[in-house]
């Protein structure tokens, strides 16, 4: 029944490929993707500096939020209105630390009240990672334009 | 008849006597060692392998150089990283682009790699590490002309 059978005069149809070259160059393939491939993906958090990026005519008039971080890790925040009123907070830090619970509700808050953009001012001595991690928060929350201080 | 006689000389061959694994098998009752693998399956599994890793390569993604002193903050909400120009901070040290430049030479070195290419500002710094070192470092970029920040963080809660 089968057709690529040869029989004694026909020539056998039946092909044997030596894929030995093939497995060669796959191998040396996955060698060469094996070592370059990278293990721990590093992630990118963007930002533009808060004050002095655009030009007074370029900056959108709207509503503000301001985020300051003093030395004690007190948080200070506050929505500037485009008409000029402002909401201002204080939220003590929570033993020596940053209050995260009340920043992420005041993000909360602030993507309500359409804050155009958000201005963070940390200290000096803020660590690195907290500063990171109220960015982060504000990202959650739907904050999108966010300004860093460079003190 | 020569055959026979070269058949029966090598039959009575002292070598052949010392041979104890015959490759080719001897006679119909011994069977030959050889034997074919497969290597369809094999190939197939590799295919989908190296389909895989480079499914994974990105050439637009930029490469950080990450060390045991250097431990980077993590973020959820990230981007992808991609190009620019990686100014690390490591124990007081700042390298650009991986050559250590004095604290008094950073603004120098950023100026001449903005005019270069204009690629955002890759701030690659320990997590522990003060605001300080960090707004130093976007003040000498604000100054170069860098408008675009981009913290390097790891993926996480």
């Amino acid at each position: 029944m089968s057709m690529i059978q040869g029989s004694k005069n026909k020539k056998d149809l039946n092909v044997e490929l030596n894929l030995l070259p093939v497995f060669d160059v796959l191998s040396v393939c996955i060698c060469f993707l094996l070592m370059t491939v990278v293990w721990v993906e590093v992630r990118a958090l963007e930002t533009k500096q808060a004050f002095g990026g655009q030009s007074e005519a370029e900056s959108v008039k709207g509503s503000s939020l301001w985020v300051t971080i003093d030395e004690r890790n007190n948080l200070i925040v506050s929505i500037k209105q485009a008409n000029g009123s402002e909401t201002k907070k204080l939220a003590p830090a929570k033993s020596g630390a940053i209050d995260f619970q009340y920043a992420e509700k005041f993000y909360a808050f602030a993507a309500t009240q359409s804050v155009t953009s958000t201005h963070i001012l940390p200290s000096k001595s803020t660590q690195y990672e907290q500063v990171i991690r109220m960015m982060d928060l504000a990202k959650k929350a739907g904050i999108i334009n966010i300004g860093l201080s460079p003190i | 008849m020569k055959a026979s006689i070269l058949r029966q000389l090598k039959q009575q061959s002292p070598i052949l006597s010392m041979k104890r694994i015959n490759g080719d098998g001897d006679g119909k009752n011994k069977k030959s060692l050889f034997f074919s693998l497969n290597l369809t399956t094999l190939i197939d599994a590799f295919c989908i392998l190296v389909i895989f890793l480079l499914s994974n390569m990105n050439g637009r993604v930029q490469n950080i150089q990450q060390n045991e002193k250097l431990a980077l903050p993590s973020a959820a909400q990230t981007d992808l990283l991609t190009e620019g120009l990686v100014v690390r901070l490591e124990q007081n040290n700042i390298f650009v682009d991986d050559k250590l430049v004095d604290k008094n030479a950073v603004v120098e070195t950023l100026v001449k790699a903005y005019q270069k290419d204009k690629k955002p500002l890759v701030i690659q710094a320990d997590k522990k590490s003060n605001y300080e070192s960090i707004a130093f470092i976007m003040r000498a970029g604000g100054q170069a002309g860098f408008e675009k920040y981009v913290f390097a963080v790891l993926p996480g809660t």
